[in-house]
């Protein structure tokens, strides 16, 4: 029993409200406890059966991560031209692929085409990177890559959504909204999910929506695809009236819900109102400081490429990221978005996507382990799926669900690594295949959640990220 | 089996099992085929699964290794079926089981018989049909207690024996915003309150009730409830984003046949079958038969699925999902992959109900992108009338076309030979005006279109929405004085942009107006300057920092010269018998094209050629640079006569046009029923039947075909019928509305609990499965769906029931005893205080301000029919400021109203229950900062800040929370309006107050 006021409450309604009143945008009242358990390896006592956003559902798994920032490259960027070094498409150029095609195709293909760039082998490591991503080559020793992804399907929107939430045919939670809901927040006047310019299409919302799951998990858009960084903003953020004025009408408030709350007794959700609105009137103070990035020195804008016409849109979404991460923020996501769908002119066209991500992911990642911040964010790297090694429209590459290249930084992982590997031509992942649900398992498991753990009971059954697969990939911890 | 245990260690079969198959299946196959997980069926830890294989057949051909699956899938050939997952084994593993199997595939381990686990499973069935809600509906007749009302004696017994009493009645004001925003969505107004208050006490409750439930905005605000089962929503979501644009047909079905209080049955059965009821001659039930099926269309579907086969098997699993849930409380889809886990619903059952959709079409087309099947709505007989009504308009379209060729051709030659004079007079003419076509710019960063507004005509506008938009012309102004601007522009919404002429700014909202699209059919030209100018050189620019509207054409003209040139038009026209309108065409043209000018006699080869070309050929297929002169000088410009000037053709051309243009005049103004498209289904020729898919995989698809049927849940209470309509969709609304059928009627009357109580009797409105929740009182439950079936299905009846109770009308009021006794409200001691849902806390907003509209029905979507609602990089259209009620307001998936997603209402996607009811910081930004919330209070402040303080406060309280204030809440917000008067603007202080009324608890709750 707990003693709250003068009214006495049972467990059950007091579970019951803390389910439903999360006053924070992402944050649970007891995010502390919860970032105990994250941080320290102890395993948190059981009760429940995951049905509560409080219950733990952490397990045996030693937390190497905090938070993630994950960079996606919407569209689908080439394995071949980019991380997966492939010397066969040279020699092959121009012969038919040799295997068996995959029963469904998104397009029709013709025969091999090699790689438009020189690969190159850097770092202690020796990793193989394309020409066009030189600024990210020099961090290679950082860098854990992971060749042999695959997914389940060739189109965009249901891929996006695959990669996003793990469902490529239902609405489902979205990982940030998992990851949010497992852990909660550091900061309790920051969202614990924030996506920057995320894109509208290709399932929208849904890549950052948290379905099912407490509304407080649900990924917060800082803009869309189709405004600039520069531009971007949270919704409401901008004070109806000036500060001091609103302080009056927040005491106004506070003394009737007050009274309110003495006349009619006892009740969860009054109390967390009263609550929520001291929270939302300092997250309307604190969220300007972290997206306004002017106090940054010029050498920072230089190392992101900010203010640079090519790399600024991308620039600032990675230097708002290391400044969310900074804040406590728990999953943040920076869109380049439906840049990469080359299915003609990938010479030209990956050549000016590398161009505009190249220097701001190098800075974003120098930063964070000059900080000493890479150790615990864990950085993501990849699109939605790959790109066929045949060509297309003679220059372009088609949708390959089949294979592609993801990487990680950061975060417990395996520096300087690379796992799995694709065929001969790098059509289909073969050796130390790694499926996105086993991708899912992996970061959970790097967060210190055990997939199979982190469920939610919802219409009847409990839910997962990773449905009923998934398999986290030891492999790549350091 | 026994001939295995015959078999010796040296048997070089065993010895490879031994040696190779055993650590393999250890090593790589167990994990997901035996023990915990069982994969595809199969599982390979024993010997019996080994042979028996799993969901899609036998693994193993004993002696046949190249027929045998498991040597299939280790050998990796098949890019959909390899294992293990992880990566190809080493050759010469695959080499020792392609032998193994050769020598018969002998297996040595110990046999385990596995008719125990499906005893088992059967035991666990039928035990599961003893779940309450598969068993029947009890007929208990109400407790005997000291209330009356049915309602109160179960409810009364049950707190009673428990220990508990009943609140007292809450407080009248408490009780009229209840019953309003229950059965309306909207509180109060003042004259509803001043109504109740001059109505005689002991009857205003009912008068009341009786009022509401007559009231139109009833039937608004329970569809709202059914919507959210249904998943309505005016776009498709998923990953193509395109616009349902005649879904709201179905929604206004909804509020219709709920404000005529359809019976349940029927607007069950229509949703489902409503194309399969025999016909009726009542032409407005025909057309509702049809649009209401549009439930079944409604969901989101993936439609760029590369899988045609697997987008038929999504698409009929969102169907059984959406009416499992919605109609029978149960989570079909479970048994999409395997039998129900935890209830009575096998993977059969699930088939044999796909079957049933499966003969069903729900798409007009699967190819990317995939639309949805849209059908006439409306009789047969109007679709016919209107068929007739159509190919007469076709007809009396070419009579008049062929006239009037005949009829511009006379007109046209006539003018043609006086061709080179006209110019020359118009050329001679002194230059009043100079104009430009709009991409013929000298610096800009839009857009030049020529494909949307005819051959060779360009507009300009915005390619990238997100740098600052501008364009600049350069024009030689031939002499001083005063000079006017024009644009010719099209725009469906304001787009105001800055003029700027030589470096000043002049104007920062020209061509401000909105046109009504943004195609040919609405552009106009628009005087946006005047002003002196010296002869010489001037740039005229436009910008704006974000999209542009479209422009066509650019024009300057001198005012007073101007003056003159109407005059000279018609001497112009007089000298060379020529009309007006012509000759003023032919100005306007050779002002946009003065090269014409130069040889006259050049032009009038030109244009003769064209005229002939195009009355010779019937496509008149001509090169691009024909077909833009074309475009310029007949369509669109000087020889394109009209009405006016075609009666100066020859007297029998002209009278054989009138007679045509009469009758299509005619044929017109025909009032003739319209048969407009809406989201609807139909039945395929031909029944088809579906297998079971292993593991919910379409690719994997096993045994008979199942035949189409039903839930086994209620074979003991309900015989299945035998589907003798040509899918089953009508049969199966016949088996759900059985008055027997354990689910149907249980399920509607907890939802209409939950409607009134805030939670329903079973807590989990739309899973009555054994994981959801057990009803608080079963045999009220019980006896509500009896009752609601004998009274003939009547929701509007069922309502009054409820909302006479007493136990409705008790008080909300926390009770510490009670809370001990009972701390979830499940005996239902008191009201559960409810804040209510996102639609009605706007509309309230809206009412409490005076701002709503409450014109009903109709299409807010701005978005055309299947057009994309948003796409990758751009924002959706759609606007939310409309002021009509919420439910009217565009739905869109993937990109919600930013109002509905901070209060809970869930993306439209799937079928919801129940919406949460969430605290978050978000609400309150909402409250502080959103324009909706800002302008509403200011509107309301507009009216009370010139009213005396206690007049307006007054007046505020009875408008926001249907009562007067108390003293010490008069001056707490007297307090309040004095800090927030700064600036001696009482105005903006009223609306800092009613800014934190709309954001107090009593305000968006119901007590």
């Amino acid at each position: 029993m707990t003693w709250c006021g003068n009214h006495q409450i049972g467990p059950i309604s007091r579970r019951e409200a803390l389910r439903e009143t999360s006053a924070g945008f992402g944050a649970l009242a007891l995010h502390g406890l919860l970032g105990q358990w994250a941080m320290a390896d102890q395993r948190p006592p059981l009760t429940g059966q995951g049905s509560s956003p409080l219950s733990p559902r952490l397990a045996g798994f030693t937390p190497r991560a905090k938070r993630v920032i994950f960079l996606f490259m919407h569209g689908g960027p080439s394995q071949v031209d980019t991380f997966d070094h492939k010397p066969a498409l040279r020699r092959d150029h121009g012969k038919p692929y040799p295997g068996q095609k995959p029963r469904v195709q998104f397009a029709q293909t013709g025969n091999l085409m090699e790689s438009p760039y020189r690969f190159a082998q850097h770092g202690e490591s020796g990793q193989w990177v394309s020409e066009i991503f030189p600024e990210v080559a020099k961090m290679v020793d950082d860098l854990c890559l992971v060749k042999s992804l695959h997914g389940s399907n060739p189109a965009h929107g249901a891929a996006l959504m695959k990669i996003h939430t793990g469902s490529d045919t239902f609405v489902r939670p979205s990982m940030g909204s998992w990851i949010t809901y497992g852990l909660g927040s550091e900061n309790e006047n920051l969202p614990g999910f924030v996506t920057i310019c995320p894109t509208l299409g290709h399932g929208g919302v849904v890549n950052w929506s948290s379905a099912f799951l407490p509304a407080a998990h649900h990924g917060v858009p800082m803009g869309n695809a189709a405004i600039p960084a520069a531009r971007a903003q949270f919704a409401h953020m901008t004070a109806g009236l000036p500060k001091d004025l609103q302080r009056a009408q927040l005491d106004y408030l506070q003394a009737v819900e007050q009274e309110r709350l003495g006349a009619v007794g006892h009740d969860p959700q009054l109390e967390g109102r009263i609550e929520s609105f001291e929270l939302a009137f300092r997250m309307q103070s604190e969220a300007p400081d972290v997206t306004d990035i002017s106090q940054e020195s010029q050498a920072t804008f230089d190392l992101y490429g900010v203010g640079d016409d090519q790399t600024d849109h991308f620039g600032r979404q990675c230097l708002m990221a290391r400044r969310f991460a900074e804040a406590g923020v728990r999953f943040i996501q920076c869109t380049h978005s439906y840049k990469w769908d080359q299915h003609g002119n990938l010479e030209r066209d990956h050549r000016k996507n590398a161009s505009e991500v190249d220097r701001p992911i190098a800075g974003l990642l120098r930063d964070l382990k000059q900080r000493g911040m890479l150790d615990d964010t864990l950085v993501l790297w990849g699109g939605e799926f790959g790109r066929t090694p045949d060509a297309q429209d003679g220059n372009g590459r088609d949708h390959n669900p089949h294979a592609f290249t993801m990487w990680m930084a950061g975060g417990g992982v395996k520096p300087g690594f690379s796992f799995g590997a694709t065929d001969e031509w790098g059509y289909y992942a073969q050796d130390n295949k790694v499926h996105v649900h086993d991708l899912h398992a992996t970061i959970l498991a790097l967060l210190g959640l055990n997939h199979e753990r982190l469920t939610y009971r919802h219409a009847g059954r409990d839910f997962r990220l990773t449905d009923v697969e998934g398999r986290v990939v030891r492999e790549l911890f350091g | 089996m026994l001939c295995l245990l015959l078999l010796t260690a040296t048997d070089p079969g065993l010895e490879l099992f031994e040696r190779t198959v055993r650590p393999m299946l250890v090593d790589h196959c167990i994990s997901c085929h035996g023990g915990d997980k069982i994969r595809g069926g199969l599982v390979l830890s024993t010997p019996e699964g080994m042979a028996k294989g799993g969901d899609a057949g036998t693994v193993i051909h004993p002696g046949d290794a190249s027929s045998s699956r498991l040597l299939e899938a280790l050998e990796y050939h098949n890019p959909d079926f390899r294992m293990p997952p992880s990566g190809r084994l080493p050759e010469s593993t695959i080499a020792d089981v392609r032998r193994w199997i050769e020598l018969g595939a002998p297996d040595p381990r110990p046999p385990r018989s596995s008719e125990a686990a499906i005893e088992e499973s059967a035991l666990q069935l039928k035990d599961r049909l003893q779940h309450w809600a598969y068993r029947p509906m009890g007929n208990e007749a109400p407790p005997i207690h000291s209330a009356q009302h049915p309602i109160d004696r179960f409810i009364g017994d049950k707190l009673a024996r428990a220990g508990g009493t009943p609140s007292p009645p809450a407080e009248e004001s408490q009780l009229l915003r209840r019953l309003h925003l229950s059965l309306t969505g909207l509180p109060p107004t003042l004259e509803q309150l001043r109504a109740f208050d001059e109505s005689h006490a002991s009857e205003r409750f009912n008068l009341t009730l009786d009022k509401l439930l007559d009231s139109p905005h009833y039937g608004e605000r329970w569809a709202r409830h059914w919507m959210d089962v249904a998943r309505y929503s005016d776009s498709n979501g998923l990953d193509e984003n395109t616009a349902f644009a005649n879904a709201w047909r179905w929604r206004d079905w909804v509020i219709q046949a709920l404000n005529d209080d359809l019976p349940y049955d029927q607007f069950v059965t229509m949703q489902l079958a409503g194309d399969l009821l025999p016909p009726t001659d009542n032409r407005d039930l025909a057309r509702d038969r049809i649009i209401a099926t549009g439930f079944l269309g409604l969901g989101p579907k993936v439609l760029a699925e590369p899988d045609k086969a697997k987008m038929r098997a999504d698409i009929v699993d969102e169907q059984l999902d959406t009416i499992g849930k919605t109609f029978l409380g149960q989570t079909i889809g479970c048994a999409r992959c395997h039998d129900h886990k935890f209830d009575p619903i096998p993977a059969r059952d699930y088939y044999s109900m796909a079957g049933i959709m499966h003969s069903t079409q729900t798409m007009a087309t699967f190819n990317t992108v995939a639309r949805v099947l849209e059908r006439p709505a409306a009789h047969p007989e109007v679709i016919a009338e209107r068929k007739a009504w159509e190919s007469d308009l076709e007809a009396a379209e070419s009579a008049i076309g062929q006239v009037q060729k005949q009829v511009d051709a006379g007109l046209q030659d006539t003018w043609l030979t006086k061709l080179p004079q006209a110019i020359e007079a118009v050329a001679q003419m002194p230059i009043s005006r100079i104009g430009r076509e709009a991409e013929a710019f000298d610096r800009s960063n839009l857009n030049q279109d020529f494909d949307h507004w005819g051959p060779g005509i360009g507009v300009i506008h915005t390619t990238r929405p997100n740098e600052l938009q501008f364009v600049e012309w350069d024009v030689e102004v031939p002499a001083s004085g005063r000079w006017t601007l024009a644009l010719r522009y099209a725009s469906a919404e304001s787009r105001p942009l800055k003029l700027i002429i030589n470096g000043t700014e002049t104007s920062n909202d020209a061509l401000a107006a909105a046109t009504g699209s943004f195609y040919p059919d609405t552009q106009r030209w628009v005087d946006v300057y005047t002003g002196d100018w010296p002869a010489g050189s001037v740039t005229i620019r436009l910008e704006r920092p974000v999209s542009f509207p479209h422009i066509d054409r650019m024009s300057l003209r001198h005012t007073t010269l101007e003056a003159h040139t109407t005059d000279q038009f018609v001497a112009v026209a007089q000298s060379l018998n020529l009309p007006v309108g012509f000759v003023t065409r032919l100005h306007e043209q050779l002002v946009f094209t003065p090269e014409w000018t130069q040889d006259p006699n050049a032009t009038q080869i030109e244009i003769r050629s064209i005229l002939q070309k195009d009355r010779t050929s019937s496509d008149g297929e001509t090169d691009s640079n024909q077909k833009t002169v074309r475009n310029r000088w007949l369509d669109d410009g000087p020889f394109s006569p009209t009405d006016l000037e075609r009666a100066g053709a020859s007297k029998v051309d002209f009278e054989a046009w009138t007679f045509a243009k009469q009758h299509l005049e005619q044929i017109q103004a025909m009032e003739v029923p319209i048969a407009p498209d809406t989201i609807s289904v139909r039945d395929e020729p031909e029944p088809r039947s579906v297998k079971l898919h292993a593991r919910g995989d379409h690719t994997q698809r096993i045994g008979e075909a199942i035949p189409r049927g039903f839930l086994q849940v209620s074979d003991h209470l309900v015989p299945a019928p035998p589907i003798e309509s040509n899918s089953g969709r009508l049969d199966l609304a016949l088996w759900m509305l059985h008055p027997e059928h354990p689910l149907t009627a249980r399920v509607i009357v907890n939802r209409v609990w939950q409607g009134h109580f805030g939670v329903g009797l079973v807590d989990t409105p739309s899973d009555f499965g054994t994981r959801g929740g057990k009803p608080t009182h079963p045999e009220l439950l019980d006896w509500l769906a009896r009752w609601f079936i004998q009274d003939g299905w009547s929701l509007k009846r069922l309502h009054r029931l409820i909302l006479t109770s007493e136990t409705w009308q008790q008080s909300s009021q926390h009770r510490p005893d009670m809370a001990q006794l009972d701390p979830d409200n499940t005996l239902l001691w008191r009201s559960h205080r409810r804040r209510y849902e996102a639609e009605a806390i706007r509309d309230a907003i809206l009412t409490v301000s005076d701002g709503i509209d409450p014109t009903m029905g109709g299409s807010l979507l701005e978005t055309d029919n299947f057009a994309y609602v948003n796409n990758d990089q751009s924002a959706s259209n759609e606007s939310y400021e409309d002021r009509r009620r919420a439910i009217y307001l565009p739905v869109i998936r993937n990109d919600m109203y930013d109002l509905y997603s901070i209060f809970d209402y869930p993306d439209a996607s799937v079928s919801f229950g129940k919406r949460p009811s969430t605290v978050v910081s978000s609400q309150a930004l909402f409250f502080l900062n959103a324009p909706l919330v800002l302008e509403e209070a200011e509107r309301l402040a507009g009216v009370l800040h010139t009213s005396p303080i206690e007049d307006a406060l007054t007046e505020l309280w009875n408008r926001a929370y249907a009562r007067s204030p108390r003293a010490e809440e008069r001056q707490r917000a007297s307090h309040l309006l004095r800090t927030l008067d700064v600036d001696n603007s009482a105005r903006s202080a009223w609306m800092g107050l009613i800014q934190s009324v709309f954001a107090s608890s009593e305000f968006i709750y119901l007590d």
